[in-house]
């Protein structure tokens, strides 16, 4: 329970200094859509170099919330060089009518992310099924078009903050920690039908957003 | 018309990467009818790479971008195509997999990925039902092909653990509904159903189960000792 009041606590500090240090730098999505493109069409490597500088901090900060103090800083850097690669060696089929940069970079990390659990399974190295054939990194698929305006985006980032706090805990562990709806509910002590029904509260809420 | 969907908690889970891998096939092989669900999945990312932009940054080492890039051009030296991925292409169809889609039509990729890795024989549990197991590099669950026969009857069970059916052709009804080709069913203890296949075609279905279905029938009394339950 301690725990949870702790977490519960750092969430609300996080929020804030990231509330506070939005107001200068923030750029707007379709900034981040043309470095992209930049690199797939050419291999811009100050276009790279912008996306990393920028992304590659809060991927770092994406693993380290799902591997808290279990593995070294090392092996965090090295997860977020192992992503970088996949952009500069996918970007070629980056389409920004598909995604923004921050959703596709995201697949990428999330597909990292399973690609070192998977190795550490040894029944995972029995099948040739790769990571991708299961979790898309969102070039694929279909008849599906969406243009991600920057304002969506915005949407996203300020319905995010007005969740109710009980809400945006669960929602921040689901997303940023990677953790199933039963690892939450066990952590924070709660029924996993509390768990599932704060997800679906929140997802509506974001969803609407998005339509 | 797909009636039948994953719940958005499934979803969720799902692209977040945080569902194991055969309840993840399972997804997957559904997504491959319903573009709805494709439609939240990709929602789902959307929140996801927002919310990765409103992390606390973690600094990375000073030079770790140099790093990188001698990472990048090593690999550009060591691979004939460089350092870039082009798009890939759709795997050849092994023989197995080639056979069903004639007589069923394209499959999910995943099915005919899965079916492709080991050549496996079909074993009847009744006169109308075929199973076949697949390999899916992972311990938890049971992933198997499952086969009615036109009209027939599956014996009835019910279920130790959650078992994820997707229709992948034809349909098959029980007491709770009719399933048509895409939908994606839930099962779990105390379900108990007897599936029957439409009269007019077989119908083929991918199922995952974390532990082995309870036949409950008479016969089903007699003969559940010997299903077994095959995780790889």
């Amino acid at each position: 329970m301690h725990k949870a009041v702790e977490l519960k606590q750092s969430y609300i500090d996080n929020n804030k200094a990231s509330m506070e240090s939005d107001t200068s730098t923030k750029k707007p999505t379709s900034f981040w859509n043309e470095h992209l493109l930049m690199v797939g069409k050419s291999q811009d490597r100050l276009s790279f170099k912008a996306l990393y500088e920028h992304f590659g901090p809060l991927l770092k900060s994406y693993f380290m919330s799902k591997f808290p103090n279990q593995h070294s800083l090392q092996m965090m850097d090295e997860l977020v060089q192992e992503t970088m690669i996949k952009v500069w060696q996918k970007a070629n089929s980056y389409d920004q009518s598909k995604a923004a940069a921050s959703t596709w970079i995201f697949t990428l990390a999330r597909n990292t992310r399973i690609d070192m659990l998977r190795r550490q399974n040894k029944y995972a190295n029995t099948t040739s099924i790769e990571t991708e054939e299961i979790w898309e990194d969102t070039t694929e698929s279909g008849p599906y078009h969406m243009l991600q305006s920057h304002r969506q985006a915005d949407d996203i980032r300020v319905s995010l903050e007005k969740l109710p706090e009980e809400q945006a805990l669960v929602i921040r562990k689901v997303y940023m920690e990677s953790k199933s709806h039963s690892e939450v509910a066990e952590e924070l002590n709660l029924p996993l039908g509390t768990v599932k029904s704060r997800v679906r509260l929140a997802q509506n809420k974001l969803q609407s957003l998005i339509q | 018309m797909i009636q039948h969907h994953p719940d958005d908690n499934l979803l969720v889970e799902y692209a977040n990467g945080t569902l194991d891998t055969a309840q993840a096939i399972a997804v997957k092989a559904h997504l491959h009818f319903c573009t709805k669900c494709q439609q939240n999945v990709k929602r789902i990312e959307q929140i996801g790479g927002a919310m990765l932009d409103i992390l606390e940054p973690e600094a990375l080492g000073t030079d770790s971008f140099d790093k990188l890039m001698d990472s990048l051009d090593k690999l550009a030296l060591e691979s004939p195509k460089g350092n870039i991925v082009e798009t890939p292409q759709s795997p050849k169809l092994g023989k197995e997999a080639e056979d069903l889609a004639k007589q069923y039509g394209p499959l999910p990729k995943i099915v005919s990925k899965m079916i492709n890795n080991q050549s496996l024989k079909w074993k009847y549990v009744n006169s109308s039902l075929q199973t076949r197991h697949l390999v899916a590099g992972q311990t938890t669950h049971q992933v198997s092909l499952q086969k009615i026969n036109a009209g027939g009857i599956a014996p009835e069970h019910d279920h130790r653990g959650t078992e994820m059916t997707v229709v992948l052709k034809g349909s098959f009804s029980d007491k709770q509904g009719i399933y048509q080709e895409g939908d994606f069913i839930i099962k779990g203890p105390g379900d108990i159903h007897q599936p029957i296949s439409a009269r007019n075609e077989d119908c083929l279905c991918l199922s995952v189960e974390s532990a082995p279905v309870k036949l409950t029938g008479f016969f089903g009394r007699i003969i559940n000792p010997f299903i077994k339950h095959h995780a790889a």
